[in-house]
Order: C-alpha cells, then sequence, then structure tokens
C-alpha cells in the first residue's frame, strides 16, 4: 500500500458458488489504488465485475460469493479481514457511498431531517435533536442546497432527482469519510444536471482530500472528471493508469472501442500487440 | 412531399397529482430519405411523440398524415399493412425479443404477417436470412435464442426485425442506450450504412447529442413537451440559439481530456407560470418579453426555427 492512498485493492478475485459445486469467477485477480484527494475512475460494462468490486469494499458481498486478495483501507487494514462489527463501523462513516438513484436511496417515508437522525444516530453521534438538525442543515448547504432548512422538513418525493441527489451526498460526506464509492451517481440525472453533480463532488474532494472511486459507463466524465482510470472487461482489469495517458494512447482493444467514435475508422493496434 | 406529416400533436396523461401535458402542439415533416434526430431529456416528451407518430398512441389533438394518408381514419386492414411499411428499433434489445424464438423466428415474425400463407415459406426465410446477414449476423448465430446472443446482437436482430418487410419508415427510439458502450459506435455504423443503401426514412429518438449528430440530417429539440428549436442538424448543433439548446449543448462532456469545458450557464430558479414558455422557470436569459404573451418562432436562418421570445436581446 502506498502511503497517499486511502484504498488500496490488490489481487482481488470473487467466484460465486452455484448449485452443483460449480462456480462463476466475477472478478480475477483486480488491483486498484485509491490515492488521497484523487478521483479514480472504473469503468466496465455489465459483467465487467465492477459491482462484485464495490460489494466487496463495502463488505457486502453475497452468501455465496468467495472473496479473496486484499483491500487495505487507510487505517483500518485489510477490509476483508474486518469483523461484521468493524465493518458496519465504517460504512458510512469512513466509507460513504452513493448510489444511481438519488431518491431511491433515501427512505420514501421519511423526511430529509429524520434520514439525517437516524444516520447521526446509527453512528454515534452526540447532540440534540435540534444540534443534529443543524449539523444536518450545515451539511445541506455544504452540497449548494439553497434553502436547507425547507428541505430538512420534505420527502424524497417532493425533491427532484438533482436535490435527492444532493442530499444522498450531503448524508454520504457528512462525517468527513476518507473514501467515498460512487456508483454511476449522475447517470439517472439530466445531462444539464450531471455536470452540477460532478463538479461537487469534485469540490468535496479538492476542501476536504477526500478519495473517490467513481464507477460509470460515461468516458466523458472520466475524462474530465478522474485522475486515474481503471477498465474492466469480463472480471479483469484489462487497463489502468492517469486518465490523459489512457486517453492519449489507449493500449487494450476494449478500451479503443470504448472510445472510438461513431463513423471513424476502427483503430490500427498499437505497434507490437496483436488486435483481439 | 413528405412521407411523415405530423401536424399540432397533443398527449396527456393522468397521474395520481393532475394531468401531465407530455405533448403540447408538435409539428413536424420528415421528407422520403430523410433522417430526423429528436433530442431532449427525460420526461421531454420525445418518445410520446415518436409513438403517436408510427401510430402506436392516438393523440389527443392533432393528426399524423403517413404517405398521404391519416393515421386516425384508418381501418384495421390498413393499419396493418401500415405496420409494415414502418419498423420499430427499441432501446432495450432483450425486452424487446420472444426468449422462446431463435434470432431467425423473430425476424420471420413481421413476414408472417405481411406474407401470409405456406406458399411464401420459402421466400420468407431467405428475406430473413438476408436481413440477418445485413446486419452482421451469419448462420450460425441466426439459429440461437436471445439468451445466447450478446446485447450488441440482440440489437442487431431487432434491426433485422424491424427492416426485413422493406418499410419506408424506421423509428429508432434510443437504439444504443442500453447497449454496452464499447459496440455504440459499430451499432451507430450499421445503422447509417443501412438508411443510405435502402434510402430510408429514419425517425430517430436520443438524449445523446453524439448519436443524433452521427445519424440525423434535422433535428429537433424538445423541452417538457414542446419543440423549442429545429434545424439542420449541422445548424442547431454548431450555433444553437435556444437558451436550452445552448444549456444542453454546454453541459456535453466531450472525450477529449485536454478539451476545455464550456462554462455553464446557471440555471434561474423561477416560479412557475407566467409565461408560455416551456423554459421560463429555468432560462438564464429569461426577460419581460417571455411574458408577454405566446412565445413567437423566429427562422434565424433558412429551415433553423428557435421558439424563444428574448432571442435578440443581449446575452
Amino acid at each position: 500500500m502506498t502511503n497517499d492512498a486511502v484504498l488500496s485493492i490488490s489481487d482481488l478475485s470473487v467466484h460465486y458458488e452455484l448449485a452443483r459445486g460449480t462456480s462463476a469467477e466475477a472478478l480475477s485477480g483486480a488491483h486498484l489504488d485509491v490515492g488521497r484527494g484523487r478521483v479514480h475512475g472504473l469503468v466496465g460494462g455489465s459483467g465487467s465485475g465492477k459491482s462484485s468490486l464495490i460489494k466487496a469494499v463495502l463488505g457486502l458481498s453475497a452468501h455465496n460469493a468467495r472473496v479473496s486478495g486484499r483491500i487495505d483501507f487507510a487505517g483500518a487494514g485489510d477490509l476483508l479481514r474486518c469483523s461484521a462489527k468493524e465493518l458496519r463501523r465504517l460504512r458510512g462513516s469512513q466509507i460513504g457511498y452513493i448510489g444511481q438513484d438519488g431518491a431511491g436511496s433515501l427512505h420514501p417515508l421519511m423526511t430529509v431531517g429524520a434520514q439525517f437522525r437516524t444516520f447521526f444516530r446509527q453512528h454515534r453521534v452526540p447532540g440534540s435533536r435540534a444540534r443534529h438538525l443543524a449539523r444536518a442543515a450545515e451539511c445541506l448547504s455544504e452540497v449548494g442546497m439553497p434553502d436547507p432548512e425547507a428541505v430538512l422538513r420534505q420527502y424524497p418525493f417532493q425533491l427532484s432527482g438533482g436535490m435527492a441527489q444532493r442530499v444522498v451526498i450531503a448524508i454520504a460526506t457528512a462525517l468527513s469519510p476518507a473514501l467515498v464509492l460512487a456508483d454511476e451517481p449522475t447517470s439517472a440525472l439530466d445531462l444539464t444536471v450531471q455536470r452540477r453533480v460532478l463538479d461537487l463532488l469534485a469540490g468535496l474532494r479538492a476542501d476536504r482530500g477526500l478519495g473517490i472511486l467513481l464507477i460509470t459507463h460515461d468516458l466523458g466524465v472520466v475524462a474530465h472528471y478522474c485522475d486515474e482510470v481503471t477498465v474492466l472487461h469480463r472480471g479483469r482489469v484489462v487497463e489502468s493508469g492517469p486518465v490523459r495517458e489512457v486517453f492519449a494512447d489507449p493500449r487494450d482493444p476494449y478500451t479503443r472501442a470504448l472510445l472510438r467514435r461513431p463513423g471513424a475508422p476502427e483503430p490500427a493496434p498499437p505497434a507490437g500487440r496483436e488486435g483481439r | 412531399m413528405s412521407l411523415l406529416d405530423v401536424v399540432g400533436v397533443h398527449k396527456r396523461f393522468r397521474s395520481g397529482t393532475g394531468v401531465v401535458r407530455a405533448v403540447n402542439g408538435v409539428s413536424f415533416a420528415i421528407p422520403e430519405g430523410e433522417v430526423l434526430g429528436i433530442i431532449g431529456e427525460s420526461g421531454s416528451g420525445k418518445s410520446t411523440v415518436a409513438r403517436i407518430a408510427v401510430g402506436l398512441m392516438p393523440p389527443d389533438e392533432g393528426t399524423v398524415v403517413f404517405d398521404g394518408r391519416d393515421l386516425s381514419t384508418m381501418s384495421g386492414r390498413e393499419r396493418r399493412t401500415l405496420r409494415t411499411s414502418i419498423g420499430i428499433v427499441f432501446q432495450e434489445p432483450f425486452a424487446s425479443l420472444d426468449p422462446r424464438r431463435t434470432a431467425l423466428e423473430s425476424v420471420l415474425e413481421p413476414l408472417e404477417v405481411q406474407r401470409p400463407g405456406r406458399a411464401a415459406a420459402c421466400g420468407r426465410t431467405s428475406a430473413a436470412r438476408e436481413a440477418l446477414s445485413r446486419v452482421g449476423l451469419g448462420p450460425d448465430l441466426q439459429e440461437r435464442y436471445p439468451g445466447r446472443l450478446s446485447g450488441g446482437e440482440q440489437q442487431r436482430v431487432g434491426i433485422a426485425r424491424a427492416i426485413v418487410t422493406r418499410p419506408r419508415l424506421v423509428l429508432l427510439d434510443e437504439p444504443t442506450s442500453a447497449l454496452d458502450r464499447s459496440i455504440r459506435g459499430d451499432i451507430l455504423d450499421l445503422l447509417g450504412s443501412i438508411q443510405r443503401e435502402e434510402g430510408l426514412t429514419y425517425c430517430l429518438i436520443s438524449h445523446d447529442v453524439e448519436t443524433i449528430n452521427h445519424l440525423s440530417d434535422r433535428v429537433l429539440v424538445m423541452y417538457r413537451g414542446e419543440v423549442v428549436e429545429s434545424g439542420p442538424t449541422d445548424d442547431v448543433l454548431d450555433s444553437p440559439r435556444h437558451p436550452y439548446t445552448q444549456a444542453l449543448l454546454s453541459a456535453r462532456l466531450p472525450l477529449d481530456p485536454r478539451a476545455e469545458l464550456p462554462v455553464l450557464p446557471l440555471p434561474a430558479e423561477r416560479p412557475a407560470g407566467g409565461s408560455r414558455c416551456p423554459f421560463f422557470e429555468r432560462c438564464h436569459r429569461a426577460a419581460a418579453e417571455c411574458t408577454a404573451g405566446p412565445i413567437p418562432v423566429v427562422e434565424c436562418a433558412p429551415g433553423h426555427r428557435v421558439a424563444c421570445a428574448g432571442l435578440d436581446l443581449p446575452r
């Protein structure tokens, strides 16, 4: 684990045990580092193994999953060897999670204020109801929410998609985590709102030295919001490196296909390598 | 004359809390052999307009004329004929295919409607195989079930199914947005070459500027059920005039990490109502003219129309 990495994944493999002793390999020997204050893009289509990777980091792998390798997290050691209790403490406070569907990750029958309070109590944040709500309002204004007090009294269905996603980001970053997993955080949002949410994440990264693992299928997002990128394809890391280098000279055929524009000819494989 | 004429179409849906005006007075025409792209975000009404245009859904108001015939006055028999003149490629390839039919059987199905009877069976099979080869699926893949095909291959079956009856119009409803990013370019290239070779007319629905730019001759920009801007694709994408189109285009993230991102215009937050412009509440340029009455449609270049009251205002 390098010194400034918040998350360091090495040789991570995930198998799922299926009926009659068979198993399916979802992820095979993956390596990935997220540095402090860095945004690392994780790109892959369906079946690439990215969900298995995220679940392994969160300690939420399915019961039939067999996970091997190491997932070192700053200050906590190997997450794969942490107890369930320890993982529960880390999730939410040290490792934030932002899903695709903002409104869907909030409790539909609780006001935004009540969700913040539940969250604070879960993580044993001391303080009265009023203190908790004041702190929640602060968190909301930090993510650029106009009129936070009013939002605290609202239910998720009263929020637009972009607003709901801001609430989720505010909760995910409320306890100053070292790492945030953002799983397609903007793909359910309108294009004109997407960039604002991404700008917000980029700002939080810069202000708080947060490490972000940004899962996306949008190469434009990677190009402009990530420092490093890892491309997963069929359970394997096929390419990784600094964004500018990978985009300027993609080595793997799958990465090249991702970056190809319609109408452009199939790029010739770089010298010394065979195209698949 | 246009192959498809959509005139003053309205569609409302009842929802739990009231009425949603999904489509609000939309008109357009597609001349034979042209590709019209309709771009808009979720909820803009673009899919509803497309469904109305191909007769999958009746409009509340307005008319749709296909090849000189009004869809609303067609008999059942005429409608069935119409179905074989209009092909549709759906967004979700797997959901739009029968899991218990092989690729070949799925492509045969529309032909059995178009040319029923045993006598034509042989011709149907060869036509279906030809369509499948045209989309790049060889004989071995033609006998497979959808579950044994990749997403891209499934969408190729969907395209073969849409073109096998030799339709005059093909509706493409987000044809690549459910597919893995790496094969998007291949599918778009395939759609483009089929259109050019067969002289087909396309109505393309997409939220993706890149897709629209690649295939369309003309583009229609929709926002909240209305057309805010339309014109030749290059004109509209290179020099957008409507504040919404400008916001949409400046929100794009180009694939080049070194490309400088345009500054996003800050959206306004105005109370609803007060103007007949659908973008009024969020427009960064709104002014007194916007609340004065109907929104004028200005032709700012040949064929390039913009529905905006504040066009000549300083930015």
